[in-house]
């Protein structure tokens, strides 16, 4: 127990700090107050497959890759864009602005979204996988370096806090807190922002989630560490659109 | 007699309910509080239909809409999300929703019933309106009141999405009884229900010789459906080793709406299976003969499914809001506020519309929410900007095993025009010809979204 609560105090801390960091220098600017999505969302760490952490400069440019979180079946883009992304303020689903506080990782490139279309939900699944991100220019939307969802073509800047470029979507996807360690070069997930739609997920996807993820762990935190890889890897068919 | 009647007999209870609704009918976009302070004013429904419709008060402005296909649906969800304290109601007559999109992947076993049926209770419910299950028999637009078969109710404003009816005339079957025979016997299959069950156990029974399918002039509800029911038909045909073929009877020399992909499939998936006729002017159906007679000749079929032109659903005429001197007679709306000629509380929408832009599920959908902000924001004192919708999906199955689709970018609405300095409407399309699985797949997500949407998505 006393573990238990020594452990949250640290997470509390270290979550404030990669706030503060984070966001320090677009608060300065735009005193919008964070939209933080989930209360007590869990650290964890990127780790690839093999169990080893991700390291934040073995991720390839314009990856396209895919971890779980917050819960175990709520899958997340894992993205590096080609330019420092900057903080951005974009609105919520009622019209709230909020300040995504743009890349993580040495050169700020670093970004993750929910996987979880702000349209209408459509998603990545082991099986198919819905949204994604592309650096080529893709066929259905004309635009390249974007995040597409391929069933309506809802089309989302990555750079840019996953505001909406095209399509019928009306907010950005929620986007995922990282935080990196320049000294180990690791990768955490600590939060979200922005809209979340979970409880809509797990209500449209409820009887998929229970089968492949487990019929609680679907709806539980990640913890420790969470395993990224690319899409490709994890899906069987990522399409393309 | 009876009439009198019934009248005279109306117990007071029934007159202070009537009187109640009749201010509310006459106030404008009155509150009930407001209301009861007004003069009462009788309001004398026909005498079958004098008991309120049983449906929870709300007290503030009420807004009705009629029908529950895809544009009602999302016109009453979204008048909802824009005043969460709006009285919504729908109403509906069928007991359960059932997709006309994506219909032809049921008809050949690629996608459960389940996907295409839904409740109107669980779409009522998660938006937080209301479904009154009746069907419309007339509506006293002067007083604002709607009569149903399960009672009366009143409105402040009212959208009618009634969606189309078959113009059986418009392929020589002019007498209403030789067309509802035909009707029954050869269903088109595009006002969903039981005319899209009967289909499919047609092809059930199926056991060769030729399935005859038409497509109809003018615009059509859903252009590409035609072609690829003849894909689906075909593929079914084939999987199955049924020793037939699908001839389609293409009104349209050039058909509006008949990309390279639809061409390559029918070319290269279907040779032996399907047979485009273009340019075809149906004269008249001998169903004794088992004949459709054409400008091309008589054509025999083993079994059918008869697609005649369409108009606006005949209850736009019982309401007098249809434009009975134009082609179709949809109805009588200005193009761009939606709004009934002369009457600033009645709006159409869905493919009941006279303006040129694809009649589909998403288009309807789109345009569903561009008429509920009309009208909020008439409430509010404000004006919507006129309808421009983004690049919308719209897919077509081409193969059916393995499932296959291509797809279309649309959009449509009012662009300006700097030539002429007015508004002009257009609609464009972009085609993604290359038949693939990703689309199939995209093709059947793209249908789980839309539902996700109109049913059950509570935001």
């Amino acid at each position: 127990m006393g573990n238990e609560t020594d452990r949250r105090g640290f997470m509390k801390i270290c979550g404030k700090t990669a706030l503060t960091v984070a966001v320090a220098g677009a608060a300065a600017r735009a005193a919008t107050a964070p939209a933080f999505a989930l209360e007590n969302a869990p650290r964890v760490r990127l780790v690839t497959a093999d169990g080893k952490p991700l390291k934040a400069s073995a991720l390839p440019m314009h990856a396209n890759w895919i971890f779980h979180y917050p819960y175990h079946s709520t899958p997340a883009l894992l993205i590096r864009v080609e330019d420092p992304a900057r903080p951005t303020e974009v609105e919520d689903k009622d019209g709230k602005s909020y300040t995504w506080p743009g890349g993580t990782g040495p050169d700020k490139s670093i970004v993750a979204f929910a996987a979880i279309c702000a349209h209408a939900l459509s998603t990545d699944n082991r099986e198919t996988s819905f949204i994604n991100y592309r650096k080529v220019r893709n066929q259905m939307t004309g635009h390249g370096r974007v995040i597409t969802c391929c069933a309506h073509a809802s089309v989302y800047d990555p750079a840019a806090g996953a505001r909406v470029l095209a399509g019928p979507a009306k907010f950005p996807l929620a986007a995922v807190l990282l935080e990196h360690d320049p000294k180990t070069d690791e990768l955490f997930a600590t939060g979200l922002m922005g809209s979340e739609l979970y409880g809509e997920f797990f209500k449209a996807y409820r009887r998929d989630l229970r089968k492949e993820f487990g019929r609680r762990k679907y709806k539980t935190f990640v913890k420790g560490d969470t395993i990224a890889m690319p899409i490709s890897d994890y899906s069987e068919d990522a399409i393309e659109c | 007699m009876t009439g009198k009647k019934k009248a005279a007999g109306l117990s007071r209870r029934d007159a202070i309910k009537g009187a109640a609704a009749g201010m509310a009918a006459l106030g404008a976009a009155a509150t009930s509080a407001q209301a009861a302070t007004g003069k009462p004013v009788k309001v004398r429904p026909p005498s079958a239909f004098s008991r309120q419709a049983e449906i929870p008060g709300f007290g503030g402005a009420r807004v009705v809409v009629i029908g529950g296909g895809w544009s009602g649906l999302e016109a009453a969800r979204q008048l909802k999300h824009n005043k969460p304290d709006l009285d919504v109601v729908l109403i509906e007559k069928r007991a359960i929703f059932f997709s006309c999109p994506l219909s032809n992947l049921w008809l050949v076993d690629k996608l459960s019933l389940d996907a295409l049926t839904h409740s109107y209770l669980d779409a009522a419910r998660n938006n937080g309106y209301t479904w009154l299950h009746a069907a419309v028999v007339d509506v006293d637009r002067h007083k604002r009141v709607i009569y149903t078969d399960q009672g009366w109710l009143t409105y402040d404003f009212l959208i009618v999405s009634p969606g189309i009816d078959y113009d059986y005339s418009g392929i020589g079957v002019v007498d209403p009884g030789q067309a509802a025979r035909l009707g029954s016997a050869y269903p088109a299959a595009f006002k969903p229900g039981s005319e899209h069950l009967s289909l499919k156990k047609k092809l059930a029974e199926f056991d060769g010789g030729v399935f005859l399918l038409t497509a109809p002039k003018g615009n059509y509800r859903c252009l590409p459906a035609p072609y690829e029911r003849a894909c689906m038909i075909a593929g079914y045909l084939k999987e199955n080793d049924i020793d037939g073929k699908v001839i389609l009877l293409d009104a349209h020399e050039k058909p509006p709406f008949y990309p390279d992909g639809i061409k390559k499939a029918f070319g290269d998936l279907y040779k032996n299976y399907i047979a485009h006729i273009t340019g075809v002017e149906i004269t008249g159906v001998d169903m004794g003969r088992k004949t459709v007679e054409t400008n091309q000749g008589a054509v025999e079929f083993t079994d059918a499914s008869i697609y005649p032109p369409i108009r606006g659903a005949r209850i736009l005429e019982r309401l007098g809001i249809a434009g009975l001197e134009t082609p179709g007679m949809f109805a009588d709306i200005d193009p761009v506020s939606y709004q009934v000629h002369g009457d600033e509380r009645v709006f159409v929408g869905g493919d009941a519309r006279p303006m040129p832009f694809i009649k589909a599920g998403f288009a309807a959908n789109f345009e569903a929410g561009h008429i509920a902000r009309i009208i909020t924001g008439r409430m509010d004192g404000k004006d919507a900007a006129p309808l421009h919708s983004p690049g919308m999906m719209c897919y077509v199955a081409v193969n059916a095993e393995p499932l296959q689709s291509i797809a279309f970018k649309i959009s449509f609405g009012w662009i300006y025009d700097r030539g002429s300095g007015k508004k002009t409407f257009m609609q464009k399309a972009q085609a993604f010809p290359k038949r693939s699985r990703a689309l199939g797949k995209a093709n059947i997500q793209w249908g789980r979204g839309m539902f996700q949407e109109m049913f059950y998505s509570q935001s």
